[in-house]
């Protein structure tokens, strides 16, 4: 709409003269606002309420040293802010950074700040508190498990091996200019400035406690729209619009995230005018697409989730490849695509989501081929059948998908036990390599197909950084790092889809779905929008009508 | 005593009230059973409790289709037919079969709990009444207070969650929280049967302790054991609905009423059958059982009659 909009208006500007371009405007000035009457866009937005919204679960953590799940990301963006934040799309857009330029070599940015943040204390916001932010998730004492967002700045390899007392990539030129070098290009760079682990604290309020990792999770003190208010575990976070905020305070008063994992509960509070927007799953859909009380309020987007059963690659039975491969073809991912989760979920070929570069529309991946399965796992010494555990988080949704996938193994002569469990203790054990099989997704930090290839595959990354398989594979990993340096899109998605076709052949992860977003609306709600990466949204935006 | 002819054994209500306690060539059990036969109410629930446990018993046979594997994701959320008695769930399984064998799932849980219940009850409460006064009654009694003083279903969850859930973990939460109730009711009745003249005899011959308890006392607690042990089993029922409702009981894909009402929620607008079915089965059987309990309390025991 907007690109059609500036057409519009250049068109206009070269076919009209200056002067008799001024004599229209109180004719296209009537025009509009007759279109316009009764149109949501005709509003002014209005300041005041407090949005009601939902979380599935208590964050582990409000501190971005720490961050890794999708929950926790989210609340991170509202009560902090990066250096650049995400468009609806995934496009960086400037946050912290009013602007930035880019060297000629791809290897030094230099961020010009904004000179009216504040912290939520009231605290100046400066390119010191740059440095400090990034040095902290770096230095070894803080063990962040996301160092990997900022590794490539040069000296960091030094510094975080304790061997030098500052990054040497890193240099503050003045308040508010900050000047990042890399070690070798890296064109994803820039998107991971969003990541929840690259947003700025304040060196005052981490120094106030003696041990920060626990004392400061939940007291955190960002820039971001919103301030911290309250948080009562398994119940709510409450938060506070920030006044000062540099962008403009949000139009908000508040945020209340109420902590519900259920999603009849969640359907339930929404029709019941308690929450503000809820996501719709593929047993609600119909319903609400068909109810003239809501289908005006729905919102779709495809959003880079990808969903998948991870294998233990160094545990048996999962430590045989052909056993991976087996599982990989006793699923029938059309059938659940058209039947469970119709229209919310689209059958994934391979790691990388459609509307990434490297996505690739024509990649065959694994079908339903029971007798391909059998015939793997008598090879690999299981002509008598698999029998293994998948665990995943306790929820109704994921029974509905997993107990006709459970039949579908069967038909393939594996025995798939369900596990139903809390969702942080089981990624607890993943990180602790304690199961052999598990579901979970990936939500994109950043829109580049990197992000689905090196945190998932790469050895460096077990546990917490992403692999949470175990996959350890040296022609992976070498391909991976040679992606990272190069510069040259078209030679960098090629080797893109070489590490894709290994890691398909390799099979640590049953690719089972990207995901498609769809979400309900009350009616009073103004100016929502559905983000492509997760931690985008900054709840900036959004009004109550009344 | 009033005269009766002597070719009629039946006996009415005032006769069995002024017989007392005199035997009359008949046992206590045929009595008791002689009156549970006039309760109608009572023998309702009895055919219901029989043919559920027949059901149980033969679901194998009765049901249709396999309630796990015979699913059609083609043919899911189907309203009642001819083919599907009680429509299809959202794997596209049919309901009536997963309803018949979840009757197995129900009535194990509601009868293995009760005996868990029954052995740590009666056993504790046995010794506690006949050793009143002494350390072990305390020990006993302070701990079945502190079982008692938890709210049963919310020591079940801590106990399901610490053990992880399943089936067998239902079991045993179950009959643990049960048995405090069971322990105190068995201690009263011994501490009044203990006084008696026949235990005094018993004694008096050199019967050893656990002679006059298990052969001399506990007989007389038969009645409020079977009635305890009847609407125990409703209670049960209904808690393994709750803890299946929140995940904590067996694990998909095993066909248990609580999980099936519990993972039909999201569909409640679009086929509500999926929640009536278990729910209605819920409800007979609870009922049933209730039915069956009040009536044996009469009849056991026609003096705490209401």
């Amino acid at each position: 709409m907007r690109r059609l909009g500036q057409l519009l208006v250049k068109r206009f500007r070269r076919t009209m003269p200056g002067p008799w371009r001024l004599s229209l405007i109180p004719v296209l000035a009537l025009v509009t606002s007759a279109f316009l009457a009764g149109h949501a866009l005709a509003e002014t937005p209005q300041y005041g309420g407090t949005w009601m919204g939902a979380i599935a679960n208590d964050p582990p953590t409000l501190d971005p040293a720490y961050s890794v799940a999708a929950v926790d990301g989210m609340l991170i963006a509202l009560l902090y802010d990066g250096l650049i934040g995400f468009d609806t799309e995934g496009r960086p857009i400037p946050n912290l950074a009013a602007r930035w330029e880019i060297s000629e070599d791809n290897r030094t940015y230099t961020f010009y700040l904004v000179d009216n943040a504040y912290f939520h204390n009231g605290k100046h916001f400066t390119a010191e508190d740059v440095k400090y932010s990034f040095e902290r998730v770096l230095h070894p004492d803080t063990a962040s498990p996301r160092t990997w967002v900022l590794d490539r700045i040069e000296g960091a390899k030094e510094f975080m091996a304790g061997q030098a007392s500052e990054v040497s990539g890193i240099r503050v030129i003045d308040p508010y200019t900050i000047q990042i070098t890399l070690a070798e290009p890296f064109a994803p760079f820039l998107s991971m400035l969003g990541m929840p682990a690259a947003h700025i604290v304040d060196r005052n309020e981490i120094e106030k406690y003696a041990d920060p990792r626990t004392d400061y999770a939940f007291n955190p003190v960002g820039t971001g729209p919103f301030k911290f208010v309250s948080f009562n575990p398994g119940d709510r976070i409450v938060l506070g619009a920030h006044e000062d905020y540099h962008a403009g305070r949000p139009y908000l008063d508040g945020i209340v995230y109420r902590v519900i994992s259920d999603q009849a509960t969640l359907i339930a509070e929404f029709e019941a005018g308690t929450l503000h927007a809820v996501g719709l799953s593929a047993a609600d859909l119909p319903r609400f697409r068909n109810d003239p009380r809501y289908r005006d309020y729905i919102q779709t987007q495809n959003n880079l989730w990808l969903y998948f059963i991870g294998l233990n690659a160094t545990r048996p039975p999962f430590d045989d490849v052909r056993v991976r491969q087996a599982v990989s073809w006793a699923v029938d991912r059309e059938l659940l695509a058209e039947t469970v989760v119709k229209d919310t979920r689209i059958p994934a070929k391979g790691p990388i989501p459609p509307g990434l570069d490297g996505h690739r529309e024509d990649l065959v991946g694994y079908g339903y081929d029971p007798e391909k399965a059998r015939q793997l796992l008598a090879e690999a010494g299981y002509a008598n059948g698999l029998t293994f555990e998948v665990h995943m988080a306790n929820s109704d949704v994921n029974v509905q998908l997993f107990e006709p996938i459970q039949q579908m193994m069967a038909a393939a002569g594996i025995r798939m036990e369900i596990v139903l469990r809390d969702f942080s203790a089981m990624l607890a054990d993943t990180t602790r390599n304690a199961i052999d099989a598990f579901y979970a997704s990936w939500g994109a930090d950043y829109p580049e197909a990197e992000n689905y290839l090196y945190p998932l595959f790469h050895s460096d990354n077990f546990g917490a950084g992403g692999n949470r398989t175990s996959f350890s594979h040296p022609e992976v990993d070498r391909l991976i790092e040679l992606a990272q340096r190069t510069a040259d899109r078209d030679e960098r998605i090629a080797l893109y889809h070489q590490i894709e076709d290994l890691v398909l052949e390799q099979a640590p992860r049953v690719f089972l779905f990207y995901g498609q977003t769809w979400v309900v609306t009350r009616p009073e709600v103004r100016g929502y929008q559905l983000y492509r990466i997760f931690n985008a949204d900054k709840m900036t935006g959004i009004w109550l009508v009344e | 005593m009033t005269a009766r002819k002597p070719s009629s054994n039946l006996m009415t209500a005032t006769e069995t009230a002024a017989a007392g306690n005199v035997y009359l060539g008949e046992t206590q059990l045929a009595l008791a059973w002689r009156r549970l036969r006039r309760d109608r109410v009572a023998m309702a629930g009895l055919v219901l409790v029989l043919f559920l446990s027949l059901v149980a018993i033969f679901a194998p046979w009765l049901a249709p289709y396999d309630p796990v594997t015979d699913y059609n994701l083609r043919n899911r959320l189907q309203p009642p037919s001819k083919e599907h008695w009680l429509g299809t769930d959202a794997s596209g399984r049919d309901v009536f079969s997963r309803i018949v064998h979840g009757a197995r799932i129900s009535l194990t849980v509601g009868l293995t709990s009760r005996v868990v219940t029954l052995v740590l009850g009666v056993g504790l409460g046995a010794l506690a009444g006949y050793f009143a006064g002494t350390w072990v009654d305390m020990l006993v009694m302070r701990l079945s207070e502190v079982v008692d003083a938890l709210p049963s279903l919310f020591m079940a969850i801590a106990i399901a969650v610490a053990i992880g859930p399943g089936i067998y973990t239902v079991f045993i939460a179950l009959g643990f929280v049960g048995w405090a109730d069971m322990c105190r009711l068995i201690r009263g009745q011994v501490l009044t049967i203990r006084e008696e003249q026949f235990v005094e005899a018993a004694r008096a011959i050199g019967c050893s302790t656990g002679r006059i308890v298990f052969r001399h006392i506990l007989p007389q607690v038969t009645a409020p054991i079977i009635v305890s042990l009847t609407m125990g089993i409703a209670g049960a029922i209904m808690a393994e609905t709750a803890l299946s409702f929140l995940g904590l009981g067996a694990q998909p894909p095993t066909p248990t009423w609580g999980s099936m009402m519990n993972y039909a929620r999201q569909y409640i607008y679009i086929a509500p059958h999926l929640v009536f079915a278990p729910g209605v089965a819920i409800l007979i059987t609870v009922y049933a059982f209730n039915l069956l309990g009040d009536g044996l309390r009469d009849a056991l025991d026609p003096r705490t009659k209401t």
